[in-house]
Order: C-alpha cells, then sequence, then structure tokens
C-alpha cells in the first residue's frame, strides 16, 4: 500500500441503498471500444445487490466517456455504482486496489475492461465461497475468444502448480478481507504479472480459493498482446523479481525464454 | 480413456537397449508387423521430416532407429482412416469367454506401475476384481514388487511404460515376456505404440482394449484379444458414493450437490446437468470453447486438464475412482469428445458413466460389439450436440428418452460387459499355447 495518496477524481457514484453482496470492479485503460460488451455482460449476472465500480486509469481514448454513457442508461441494473479516474497513469496494481478500496461489498469480483462475464459467473463463485468456510475466493475456467478460440489455465487450487507458472487469472471472486490481509496487489519492479504475485501472496498467507469447474468467464485474447509478451523486454527483470519474493517459486524454464 | 493418456515425460530415459529389442530379429518383427498391417506410412514419414531422405536410409529402418526414439509420428490420418476402413467392415461380434476347468490352481498377478496414471492402477484393481467373480486367486504386482510365486498368468497393463521405466525394467526379459499377456492402452497411430511393439510381438498375446486395434494385430498373425475392464460388485470405489465432504474437488460444489441422495431414481433430479472429464487437446478445446455460451447456462462440470504429465493420485484431487464415480452419480449427462481427429472412442470412460446410470452424449464413433448408438448412448455431430443435450434435459420428450438410454446401457453393461468376462478372456488368452 502506498504511503501518498492517489489522486483520484469521483467521477459519478450512487450508494447502494442496502448492503451490496459483491463488488465487481473494473479496471480501464484505453479499452474504450470494448467497455460497452464488458458492463452489458456484468448488467446480465444474476448476482443480486451486485455494486459496480469503474476505475479508469487516464485513458488516452474515450473510456470515461463511453462509462458515463453506459451509466447514464444502465446504472439502475446494480444496486450501487462509483466510476472514479485516476488524474494520472498509475498502472494496473493501483488501479484494482483503488477499486477494491471504493469496493462496499465483502466480496469483490476482478474485471478488465476487455473481458465478459456469462449470467451465471458471479453468482457461481459466490456459491462455491459459500460452499466452503474457509473460501478467500473462487474462479471459473475461462473461454479464450478474440484472436484465438480455446479454454483457461484454470484449475484446483494447488500451491505445486503455481510454481512453474501462473495458472489462476486476475478475472476472480475475492473476499475484500483477503485483498487487505494480503496487502493488496504490489505493483512489480516493471509492469506484468500482477495476478501472479498476487495469488502467491495467497499461497503465503495459507488462503485458498476455490475452482468452479465451469466456463463461466470469458478472456479476450490480443494477438499483439500476445506476441508482446512472448518478446517482453522486461522478462528477465519479472522473473527475477518474482523469483526474489517468492523463493518458492521454480520460473528457471522462462530463462530458456529470455 | 484419453483423459489419462500417456506419461511422455518420464523421469528416467527409456532402456534404448529395450526400446529396439533384445536383438535384430525383434526389430525385424516390428519391421514387418508395421509393413503388413500397412500402418507405416513411407510417403507420409518422408514428408515430414526432410532429413530420412537426407540420410539415404529406408524411410522405416530409419523410423525404427531414429524417428521411434524421438517420438516421431509414421503415419497419416488418411491411412489410418483407410486402415480402419478395412477393419470395420468385419462386423464385430460379442465376445465369448470361456470358464476355465479347474480355476483352483490358477494364479494371476497383474502388473501396473505404482507411480503411473490413476488410470491404469484403477483397471488393475477391476480385473483383479474380476478374476475373484470368476473364481481365480489373483494379485497386483508394482515394478519394485514380487510376483506371487505360485503364479499361473503374468498380465502386464502398460507395458510400454512397465518395462521402461525404474525397476519395471528387470522384468523386460524374453523369459518373462513371453509368458505374458500384455494390455495395450496406446492409439495405433502414436509412437508410443510403435515403441510397444518390441514387447508385445514377444508377448503370449496382446490384450487390446480396443476392438479394431486387436484385429489388425490379427491380421497380422499376432495372438490379440480385445479386454475392457467392466462390471463388478467388488470395486466400492464405483459403489455409491454418498459422503464426498473430504473430495477436495468438492469443496466448491454447494451442498445441494455434495448431499445429493445418489440413489434417487430420476435422472432429472441429479444436481449437474452434464459432465465433461477428459484431457485437454486444441480439437477438445475449441469445441468446448463454442459451446460455453449454452453450456453457460447449465449446471455443467467441466475439467479439461492441460498436463503432460501422469494424473498421479494424491496430486489432483480429480486423480482418484472414487471421485470419478462421485460426479457421475451426481450428472445427468456424460459428454464424450474425441481427442483428436482419429474417432477412437473412450470406451472406458463412457462404460463408467453407464456403471453410474448416467447417460452419455458422444460424437459419432466405431461401433462397439454390445454398445450401440441410439440403443445405449446417444450420438450428435459436434455442431448439434448442445441442441441435443438442451432437448435431453429439458423437454418431457429429451428426458424420456434419457431415461430409457441410460437405464438400457447400465442394464446391459452389468450383463454383457462384466469383468468377469475380461478376466476370463486374459486366462484363456494367456494359457500356454
Amino acid at each position: 500500500m502506498k504511503l501518498f495518496p492517489v489522486p483520484v477524481n469521483i467521477v459519478r457514484s450512487q450508494a447502494a441503498p442496502r448492503p451490496a453482496d459483491v463488488s465487481v470492479i473494473v479496471s480501464l485503460y484505453n479499452y474504450g471500444r470494448y467497455l460497452t460488451e464488458c458492463l452489458d455482460s456484468l448488467a446480465a449476472q444474476t448476482q443480486a445487490n451486485l455494486e459496480l465500480i469503474v476505475v479508469d486509469d487516464a485513458s488516452a481514448d474515450a473510456s470515461l466517456a463511453v462509462a458515463e454513457a453506459w451509466l447514464d442508461k444502465h446504472a439502475e441494473a446494480f444496486c450501487g455504482h462509483k466510476l472514479i479516474s485516476h488524474l494520472s497513469n498509475m498502472g494496473l496494481s493501483t488501479v484494482r486496489n483503488t477499486a477494491f478500496a471504493h469496493a462496499s461489498a465483502p466480496r469483490v469480483f476482478v474485471m478488465d475492461a476487455d473481458n465478459m462475464l456469462y449470467p451465471r459467473a458471479i453468482a457461481r463463485c459466490g456459491e462455491a465461497m459459500s460452499a466452503d468456510a474457509g473460501s478467500a475466493g473462487a474462479y471459473t475456467q475461462l473461454e479464450y475468444f478474440g484472436d484465438r478460440t480455446g479454454l483457461g489455465n484454470a484449475n484446483f487450487w494447488n500451491r505445486e502448480l503455481f510454481k512453474p507458472r501462473n495458472y489462476v487469472d486476475a478475472m476472480a471472486l475475492v473476499s475484500k478481507a483477503s485483498w487487505q490481509q494480503v496487502g493488496g496487489y504490489d505493483q512489480l519492479v516493471v509492469d506484468g504479472c500482477e495476478d501472479y504475485d498476487f495469488w502467491c501472496k495467497f499461497v503465503e498467507h495459507d488462503l485458498h480459493c476455490n475452482f468452479v469447474p465451469e466456463v463461466l468467464c470469458r478472456y479476450r485474447v490480443h494477438s499483439k498482446s500476445m506476441l508482446h509478451t512472448q518478446t517482453n523486454p522486461n522478462m528477465a527483470s519479472l522473473v527475477l523479481d518474482l523469483s526474489v519474493r517468492h523463493p518458492w517459486l521454480d520460473l528457471t524454464h522462462f530463462r530458456n525464454m529470455l | 480413456m484419453n483423459w489419462f493418456q500417456r506419461s511422455p515425460a518420464p523421469k528416467d530415459a527409456p532402456d534404448q537397449r529395450a526400446l529396439r529389442g533384445d536383438g535384430d530379429a525383434l526389430a525385424s518383427s516390428a519391421v514387418n508387423f508395421l509393413t503388413k498391417t500397412g500402418l507405416f506410412d513411407r510417403e507420409y514419414y518422408l514428408a515430414a521430416y526432410p532429413d530420412v531422405a537426407k540420410s539415404g536410409m529406408d524411410p522405416l529402418h530409419h523410423f525404427m532407429r531414429v524417428g521411434i526414439q524421438a517420438g516421431r509420428s509414421f503415419t497419416s490420418v488418411e491411412n489410418i482412416a483407410r486402415l480402419w476402413r478395412q477393419v470395420l467392415t468385419e462386423a464385430a461380434s460379442e465376445p465369448v469367454a470361456k470358464e476355465p476347468k479347474d480355476a483352483s490352481g490358477l494364479h494371476a498377478v497383474i502388473y501396473v506401475m505404482r507411480g503411473g496414471n490413476f488410470f491404469m492402477r484403477e483397471i488393475a484393481g477391476i480385473l483383479r476384481a474380476g478374476f475373484a467373480d470368476a473364481g481365480v486367486a489373483a494379485s497386483i504386482c508394482h515394478e519394485n514388487g514380487d510376483p506371487n510365486p505360485g503364479a499361473t498368468h503374468h498380465i502386464v497393463i502398460a507395458p510400454q511404460e512397465f518395462f521402461l521405466l525404474g525397476e519395471g525394467r528387470r522384468f523386460g526379459t524374453d523369459a518373462f515376456i513371453s509368458r505374458a499377456v500384455l494390455i495395450s492402452t496406446e492409439q495405433i497411430q502414436t509412437p508410443w505404440f510403435a515403441r510397444s511393439l518390441v514387447f508385445m510381438l514377444r508377448a503370449r498375446a496382446v490384450a487390446e482394449i480396443n476392438g479394431q486395434n486387436a484385429e489388425i494385430f490379427r491380421r497380422a498373425g499376432v495372438r490379440a484379444v480385445t479386454v475392457q475392464p467392466g462390471y463388478t460388485a467388488r470395486y466400492p470405489a464405483f459403489g455409491p458414493q454418498q459422503k464426498v465432504d473430504e473430495f477436495s474437488a468438492f469443496a466448491g460444489l454447494g451442498r445441494h450437490v455434495r448431499d445429493f441422495d445418489v440413489s434417487s431414481p430420476k435422472l432429472a433430479d441429479r444436481p449437474i446437468d452434464l459432465l465433461f472429464l477428459g484431457t485437454s487437446t486444441s480439437r477438445r478445446e475449441k469445441l468446448l470453447a463454442g459451446y460455453a455460451p449454452k453450456f453457460a447456462g447449465l449446471n455443467s462440470f467441466i475439467y479439461c486438464l492441460k498436463t503432460n504429465k501422469p494424473i498421479e493420485q494424491g496430486s489432483n484431487p480429480m486423480a482418484a475412482p472414487e471421485v470419478t464415480a462421485a460426479l457421475l452419480q451426481r450428472s445427468r449427462i456424460l459428454l464424450n469428445l474425441h481427442r483428436d481427429e482419429y474417432t477412437f472412442f473412450e470406451w472406458w470412460r463412457v462404460m463408467q458413466a453407464f456403471w453410474q446410470k448416467t447417460l452419455v452424449v458422444s460424437e459419432p464413433s466405431f461401433p462397439h460389439p454390445v454398445f450401440r448408438a441410439g440403443v445405449h448412448y446417444l450420438e450428435e455431430a459436434p455442431r448439434h450436440i448442445p441442441h441435443l443435450v438442451e432437448w435431453l434435459l429439458r423437454s418431457p420428450e429429451g428426458q424420456a428418452k434419457a431415461e430409457e438410454v441410460r437405464a438400457r446401457a447400465f442394464q446391459d453393461f452389468c450383463s454383457r460387459a462384466t469383468a468377469r468376462m475380461a478376466a476370463l478372456t486374459l486366462l484363456e488368452a494367456g494359457a500356454a499355447p
């Protein structure tokens, strides 16, 4: 967590008349063209008492205007909402932390603005958390769409499976208390892998999440961004940073890719 | 059974000598087999691997010396299709096994790798129960164990793993293999199948889990039978699994799923609409991703595992027969999707569903001597599977059809596909010639 305050502007907000059961948080950065699809899929959730928090990270495109226009029409699909904008670009970890901080519900579903959900996604994750008294969160299998069709890497929660790579996407329901307990999302030495780091901290705090073996979340694959990842010039720094933070990881195989 | 197909990354490197066989004679018998059956596709192999032509070697000999160890594929989809086409024209007849005249002196040892796929050990357990059902003593021996000294029959599951990895290598002698029945679980187009030949061709008999493969072996003059694990009352893991709280795979499922009364007679009462269990292939992933918009509205359980390691009990909450049974007992439909363009039927997975009175919906598959599409399971082209599923789950006609088909499948599975029959078939195949 930061010592300095993150300067934000609350663009609009409407408090929930009764406590929300789940806050869905959307991190938004230059994805105005995908935002409507994303928000439509959230409005179609079967989950009752859902609060919407959108945090724009000083997008250069029309993201903020798209969000405002959408809320003008559809805000009533949620029991409350907040549209927040960072005054300058702060990066994904900080966006998510801002959103978590503003979430009023005990459970938070983490979204990126280019992804989508099927209607039962949030409710089904909530059911999984309620079924297991010790649960810190829940995630479903992903459907890849966009530039590639397929399924994600989700599997049952297992420390061993985290060792070589991340297999649990950020798109998940987590308890706000767990987010607090692990100290939120960290900004790594460079951008990227914040979700991997986040789950590693869960493991280190003996927190576990539940896998929902249904395909309920949609992950948009951008061919450009995949290429970018493979040739990420920061990969070596990330591998080193993650290995220092979580010495139990075994990322040696990334060496071959560098 | 593809779920558990393979263990491609053994910790121990295979013994190269064992892989080539003990001598030239053996290597040449494998060459003969691949030629005689038409399995090896010279043009394909030459085209796929440019170094073969450069080497100046005969393609088949190149495969036997180099390709087999490099895990290269040796045949084209078209070639396999042609071969199966020929085999399929012969009507598959329902197996009949002879009773032994006197079972009292018999003892069957079933060899299976301890650290291997849990699926192999599941088959071992069911076969042992099948021998018990037939009144024949049987025991299971792992690679580091000692077989019962009174053994009259030796049955090895997944020989290409058992004889090549770790302690199992000590069993890979002519003296042992020539008295053994080897149960093959590999698909014939794979390099693992080719690897297994050096053992298969020395064995007293080959037991194929797939009837079409057994026929291909027989055509090449190999003594081969079809053996599929089947029903037995002596395998408690597949009995009613009412209490599931200790299974971590169930941790995220609601109480209505966990506490569901598995003796409930009505299929429509089961809490999971649709179950899929299998390892991931790009084909399966594409199909399941395409089904996602429809299936997202169902109560599904879709476990499509990306792995290149054997699924060992203890390492994965799904790797236990009790968990498979518990899921099937709570599911209305088991979906069967082939792993690739080869329409191998994953018979064991499908029969597990018959056993648990779960309706099977599958892509079109090869015929089976007992189980038929439309009677014991329902078949549909991949693009219409979601429509069929919808009809089966939602409409009264569909629900009635589902009840009828799953009841018939259960009835015939218990009477016509028994573990006892599998055991008798193995006894007969393993008898001294």
